[in-house]
């Protein structure tokens, strides 16, 4: 991505696709931490946020290694307009 | 919220198309609709698995493990009916299906097994969001 592309994004942000079943564009820029696109993609699911702490982000379904960190912004995980992430929520029984 | 076939369509858009798997959708003569899903890991089979849904969202939907072999047997029916392929999930339910102990398929409340994580119609699509990503993290 040149400057002029990555400064366009940063002022007037773009949407990522976020999937829970169905999917859903939700807003972002590259500087918003994962932790606020998931309580975005949250509420755009209608999905109480209280419950945030329950769900994860992450590149592929069903792939620990795949997951988030929340801490880290959306430039880290190298998110795009129409880029394509999931809203789980990891289950760690047998 | 979708009805069977639709979740069916946007399980097959979002999760699988495109992907490490392999696919087939169908409805029934009932009009129930299903979808069979053999999973890749590096291209190799790796487990073969299916979801029918009866009666969605009001029910859960039904989970069975078939061995890989079934895949490319041209003359067999997968049939929700039976209790898959003996070892072709992790682990069995108290009546031999071959299964994943995970919340939201019908066979995971079925006779008392579990009493938790209760399917709720309301929220049947995120529970399904849940379903297939522990179904895919165990595959």
């Amino acid at each position: 991505m040149d400057a002029v592309e990555s400064s366009h994004e940063e002022v007037r942000g773009f949407a990522v696709t976020v999937i829970a079943t169905s999917a859903k564009q939700v807003q972002t820029r590259p500087r918003e931490l994962i932790g606020e696109l998931e309580r975005a993609a949250l509420k755009a699911f209608g999905i109480p946020v209280e419950k945030a702490g329950e769900y994860k982000l992450a590149s592929k379904p069903g792939d620990p290694g795949a997951e988030f960190d929340e801490k880290k912004t959306v430039a880290d995980y190298h998110l795009h307009h129409g880029s394509k992430v999931y809203l789980i929520k990891p289950h760690n029984d047998a | 919220m979708m009805t069977g076939g639709e979740i069916v369509g946007a399980l097959a858009a979002n999760y699988f198309e495109g992907g490490d798997f392999d696919l087939r959708k169908d409805v029934d003569a009932a009009g129930f609709a299903s979808l069979l899903v053999l999973v890749r890991r590096n291209g190799a089979p790796r487990r073969l698995f299916g979801l029918r849904f009866v009666d969605y969202p009001a029910s859960p939907p039904t989970l069975r493990f078939w061995a890989l072999a079934r895949w490319t047997q041209s003359e067999f029916k997968f049939n929700f009916t039976t209790n898959g392929d003996a070892g072709a999930g992790v682990t069995q339910t108290p009546s031999d299906v071959a299964t994943m102990c995970i919340p939201y398929h019908v066979d995971y409340y079925r006779g008392g097994w579990h009493g938790d994580r209760l399917w709720l119609p309301a929220t049947a699509d995120d529970c399904i969001a849940e379903l297939v990503p522990n179904i895919l993290s165990r595959a």
